[in-house]
């Protein structure tokens, strides 16, 4: 029984994966966002300290709009739950489509995903699990870095990229 | 020559917050609610001047305390701050101030003095109580005095326990309050045989204070002399002719000559303060500079005595301080006290207090809504460029006046915009709201303010707004051709080839219309334009005439009849024709498109042709903005036949929603870009009709929000200015962006530079707390995060901790010895150390930071800049603002950027602290 749960749930995750991760091949192959990605690329490598790229699709009438933001904090994924992740060209990324909804073992997901990019984040997850624990501690802090990072938002309209610009946040699915 | 008006209405405030709703972590700390609010001294220790104090009771919900010179911002009730009194004012400096939550306001009044931390002043209502114990009459006594080291210990007596005003001229000027000791050490030359003359005041009261030092000082009481004058503070002379007198003022040069006369041949003690202090005789002209920043609006109260009578000085610095005559004790500073009374037929009552170069400030309130902020007009040189600014600063001393209680949001302030900076005294006026009433004190005139943008003022029929809008436009006037007026602008490649304006801002669904009228005669040969009027093609004639022109062109129409010289044959029509292209230079206006973070979107260009060279033609761009952000046009020749350009117009017109179909028929030809911007190209002189009367109707221009041009950046492209040089409107704060100011406390390296030097080169900064009001250092790290032309440049930081305030510095070494450089959207927050959570055995959390030298900081406050709009609003804390600030538990989080200080917490939810005019008010005494 437990088999076949978890054998659903692992069908489940695939689907999801699949779906995102073919929107992501989608728009890699588009020529208006190869110049959109390397400039992206571009500035997270120059950051010297763990992030992770983050980008969420929102299919349109007649096209697609897409965010394109930096994680620093592993809660932030935590947080925010993604649909899928990749690597695109070294750059670890997190996929928001929508159907990160549909995942129902949320802690598991989490720890899937924290082992593909634990290590491209601040960990401030184990920093809070610590600091739950009761008694008198001192525990130091993480995080050394506030990067207030840009969110981008790119519009396709069959195909083109129609609008780039700096929006004020990201419009997680709910 | 007519110019360029902007009609754009009043800026829309980028201000957006949002609210992250899902919690991490269960809050730090809870609050209990319905107690009642308090200010509670915790401790204070005379010695180092530390004071602990913290709000107990209230709501729960966050608390705005105002200490002026000790703190403003937002609290959480129970939280202990501290600061730390200067030397000078560790005794006997009153603090007055206010605590206010969910509009609870309790007023704050405290005394600094040996038994602070034993009495609890705070607890409320913390204002002095009305009818204090009397303690008998009022006295000074000298406590001991060692002639050998010169320190002196002396203390006011008895009194009514309300705080005592002590002016010892050298020694000390300012509040008391009896019993505390106070102590000051004379110069060796002053040991002995220095006479002190002094006077104590309070509630009208007052004594003198004489007395010389000498061995034999201690122990006695100098106070011989017996009240000389209840209230001198009225009466300019008691008893003699003793008066003051301004001989002259030169309100640019911000020299005073002053004199006192009358009252024998004996010394005058005179005390000015920031002036003179000391002995004069009378009929003597002393001269004192005021500094550039004193030279109009600097208030004076000063004394001088005389054989124990005085009399007061008081005057404010203004251009008619010269003309004044003699003796403005009288009343000369009327417009910087309170007055009650009302313009003739309202009830308003109003002062315009300061006005310079700067920004200018006063108060204004209705009498019939006592509980309500008022509005103001304000004009710059005739100009109005703010309507209806609400003037809800607080000014407890009007609410005083008025005897008003729980409510003091009656002041104004407002900086002066960079574009009428031109070089020149400004005239400004406050008017009440709507009305043509101006308040009292206005108009004020301000010292010389320094050109900002061009070297002369630029001509122009309409106040020279087109040197404003068009840098170097000055270069280019010309009074040889113009459409209307005397004068029009002459570019050719040769001498201006083009003009580029300042950013102007836009904000979506705004309607822009940007005209000229450019004209090109076939030569600029004095008094010789060559014309071409005909060209008859099919025959074997073409046609090519020159004409004598008169000396003062038509200005109307350079359509001539000519008489004709025929040149031959068909086989010159190819060569006529290449030289009727090339005589068309490639001329014409562009606007251009930004977005609100200054990236380039969009350019549209409309050309002169051959119209032009007959006639003045109406050159056009029309279009509606799709999204904020701003434009800039530019009007351009690359040829070297001259083009006169006159009667340049942008109009933006606010909010009206187009109707489509209508705005498909205005126009003959249409260009639109995705990318943001809807414009539309015509040409055609009779599609669009101009007044002549709205010409030079007054124009509305946001305070701080036009840019100037920096850099020019291809030329043949689509994008003129530096990307990066153009990022968001630099709010002033009230001084001026790029001042060169060092932050304070940076330690060894990067005072605000963002140092790309090598790492072998850094030392490792060290930590320096100081205790200047915080508001002062964060106008210090404000200026630090923008660049020399007030553009964002990189985020600031610093921490309010136990030993004071500690501002990072952009860049250095760590603890580590690894190098860490801030950016526009980046904080390194660890440069001085780690940041340990500390949990204590009742699970109190409190963030301390281990410095690297092994000391140990309690941090309260977190505060770092935003310069930038790259996250889209730059108070919205980004999500590692939010991660930061829940991960350390026990501190306050504070963004800086251009609207002001917001607190935000680690739930995303946000709290504005202080307003840019707040900090505009609290950061005016701050040191240059």
């Amino acid at each position: 029984m437990n088999k076949t749960l978890l054998c659903c749930l692992g069908f489940w995750l695939v689907s999801i994966s699949i779906k995102a991760q073919s929107q992501i091949d989608m728009l890699l192959d588009n020529e208006d966002f190869k110049p959109v990605l390397q400039e992206h690329l571009w500035t997270v490598r120059g950051l010297n300290f763990p992030n992770t790229s983050v980008i969420l699709l929102q299919p349109q009438k007649n096209g697609l709009t897409a965010y394109l933001t930096v994680y620093t904090f592993l809660t932030e994924a935590q947080k925010h739950l993604p649909a899928s992740f990749t690597t695109v060209q070294g750059q670890p990324f997190l996929i928001y489509d929508g159907s990160e909804l549909k995942v129902e073992d949320k802690e598991r997901w989490f720890e899937t995903v924290r082992t593909f990019i634990g290590k491209h984040l601040c960990d401030d997850v184990e920093f809070f699990e610590l600091l739950k624990k009761p008694g008198p501690k001192e525990i130091r802090s993480p995080c050394s870095v506030i990067y207030d990072a840009p969110i981008e938002q790119l519009t396709f309209v069959k195909g083109k990229l129609k609008k780039r610009q700096l929006v004020g946040k990201v419009p997680y699915y709910q | 020559m007519k110019t360029v008006y902007l009609f754009a209405s009043a800026l829309s405030a980028y201000c957006f917050f949002i609210s992250v709703s899902t919690s991490l972590l269960p809050a730090n700390r809870s609050f209990e609610v319905t107690s009642n609010l308090a200010f509670q001294i915790v401790s204070y220790d005379c010695n180092s001047g530390v004071l602990q104090y913290k709000i107990t009771g209230g709501d729960g919900s966050p608390i705005n305390l105002v200490l002026p010179g000790i703190f403003a911002g937002t609290v959480s009730a129970e939280n202990v701050a501290t600061h730390t009194f200067p030397g000078d004012a560790r005794v006997g400096r009153t603090t007055t101030g206010y605590a206010n939550q969910s509009g609870n306001q309790i007023s704050i009044t405290f005394i600094t003095s040996c038994n602070l931390s034993l009495n609890n002043p705070g607890n409320p209502p913390t204002n002095p109580p009305a009818n204090s114990p009397s303690g008998g009459s009022l006295a000074f006594q000298i406590v001991s005095y060692d002639c050998n080291s010169g320190l002196l210990q002396y203390q006011m007596n008895g009194g009514d326990g309300s705080p005592i005003n002590l002016t010892l001229p050298g020694i000390f000027a300012g509040n008391v309050s009896a019993g505390s000791v106070a102590t000051h050490t004379f110069p060796g030359d002053a040991r002995t045989g220095r006479t002190v003359n002094g006077t104590a005041t309070q509630s009208g009261n007052q004594i003198s204070i004489n007395f010389t030092t000498n061995c034999n000082l201690s122990n006695s009481n100098p106070n011989t002399n017996l009240p000389s004058n209840p209230n001198p503070g009225t009466n300019p002379l008691s008893g003699s002719n003793l008066s003051f007198q301004i001989v002259s003022y030169d309100c640019n040069s911000g020299v005073l000559q002053y004199k006192m006369t009358g009252g024998g041949s004996s010394p005058v003690n005179l005390t000015l303060p920031g002036i003179f202090a000391g002995t004069v005789s009378a009929g003597v002209v002393a001269s004192h500079t005021f500094p550039g920043d004193a030279r109009v609006g600097r208030t004076v109260n000063g004394t001088a005595s005389k054989d124990g009578n005085q009399i007061s000085i008081n005057f404010t610095t203004s251009c008619n301080l010269t003309g004044s005559g003699s003796t403005p004790s009288s009343n000369p500073n009327s417009g910087n006290q309170p007055s009650t009374s009302n313009p003739a037929g309202s009830n308003f009552s109003g002062s315009f207090d300061e006005a310079n170069c700067r920004y200018i400030r006063g108060w204004v309130m209705n009498r019939n809504t006592p509980y309500q902020s008022t509005k103001v007009d304000i004009y710059v040189n005739g100009w109005l460029v703010v309507r209806n600014a609400l003037a809800n600063q607080p000014r407890q001393d009007v609410a005083n006046a008025f005897g008003i209680s729980g409510y003091n949001s009656f002041g104004f302030v407002a900086s002066i915009p960079r574009s009428f900076k031109l070089g020149s005294v400004l005239t400004i006026s406050v008017k009440y709201a709507g009305t043509s009433t101006d308040i009292q004190g206005s108009p004020r005139l301000t010292e010389i303010c320094p050109n900002m943008y061009i070297s002369t003022t630029g001509g122009g029929d309409c106040g020279g707004q087109v040197a404003r809008v068009f840098p170097g436009a000055e270069e280019a006037i010309t009074t040889v051709i113009a459409r209307t007026g005397a004068t029009g602008l002459q570019l050719n490649a040769e001498k201006i080839k083009s003009l580029t304006s300042k950013l102007i801002p836009m904000y979506k669904d705004r309607e822009i219309s940007l005209h000229t009228y450019a004209f090109t005669p076939l030569s600029n040969a004095k008094n010789l334009a060559p014309q071409i009027t005909k060209a008859v093609v099919g025959g074997a004639v073409i046609g090519m005439a020159l004409s004598r022109q008169s000396a003062l062109p038509d200005q109307r129409s350079s359509a001539q009849t000519l008489p004709t010289v025929g040149l031959g044959t068909a086989l010159t029509i190819p060569l006529v024709k290449d030289v009727l292209a090339n005589r068309l230079p490639k001329a014409g206006i562009e606007l251009a498109f930004y977005d609100k973070n200054g990236k380039f979107i969009y350019r549209q260009v409309a050309t002169i042709n051959k119209p032009a060279r007959k006639d003045w033609q109406l050159l056009q761009i029309r279009g509606r903005a799709l999204q904020d952000g701003y434009i800039a046009m530019r009007i351009h020749n690359r040829n070297k036949i001259p083009v006169y350009f006159d009667d340049i117009k942008l109009k933006i017109t606010s909010t009206r929603v187009l109707d489509k179909n209508n705005e498909m028929e205005l126009n003959s030809r249409k260009f639109s870009s995705a990318n943001g911007f809807v414009i539309q190209v015509d040409t055609e002189k009779n599609t669009y009709l101009t007044s002549a009367d709205d010409d030079c109707e007054e124009s509305t221009i946001d305070l701080g929000a036009i840019i100037t041009l920096q850099e020019w950046a291809n030329l043949t492209g689509g994008n003129w200015l530096d990307p990066v040089s153009v990022t968001a409107p630099a709010p002033s704060y009230g001084y001026s962006n790029g001042d060169v100011v060092p932050l304070p406390n940076t330690g060894g390296s990067g005072n605000g530079g963002g140092s790309s030097g090598g790492q072998g080169d850094l030392p490792r900064p060290t930590p320096v707390f100081t205790n200047e009001p915080l508001c002062c250092t964060l106008k210090r790290m404000w200026q630090a995060s923008l660049d020399s032309n007030g553009q964002p440049k990189v985020e600031v930081m610093a921490l309010a901790t136990n030993l004071g305030t500690l501002v990072f510095p952009v860049s250095g070494l760590d603890c580590a010895g690894t190098y860490q450089t801030n950016s526009v959207s980046r904080s390194y927050t660890d440069i001085f150390g780690n940041y340990v959570i500390v949990t204590d055995v009742n699970g109190n959390m409190s963030t301390v930071l281990d410095l690297c030298d092994g000391r140990r900081v309690e941090v309260y406050g977190v505060y770092h800049t935003h310069p930038s709009t790259a996250v889209g609003n730059p108070f919205q804390p980004s999500p590692a603002d939010i991660g930061w600030a829940a991960s350390h538990p026990g501190t306050s989080t504070f963004i800086l950027g251009q609207n002001g200080l917001m607190r935000y917490d680690g739930n995303g939810n946000t709290y504005p602290a202080l307003s840019s005019q707040d900090l505009v008010n609290c950061t005016i005494n701050c040191p240059q």
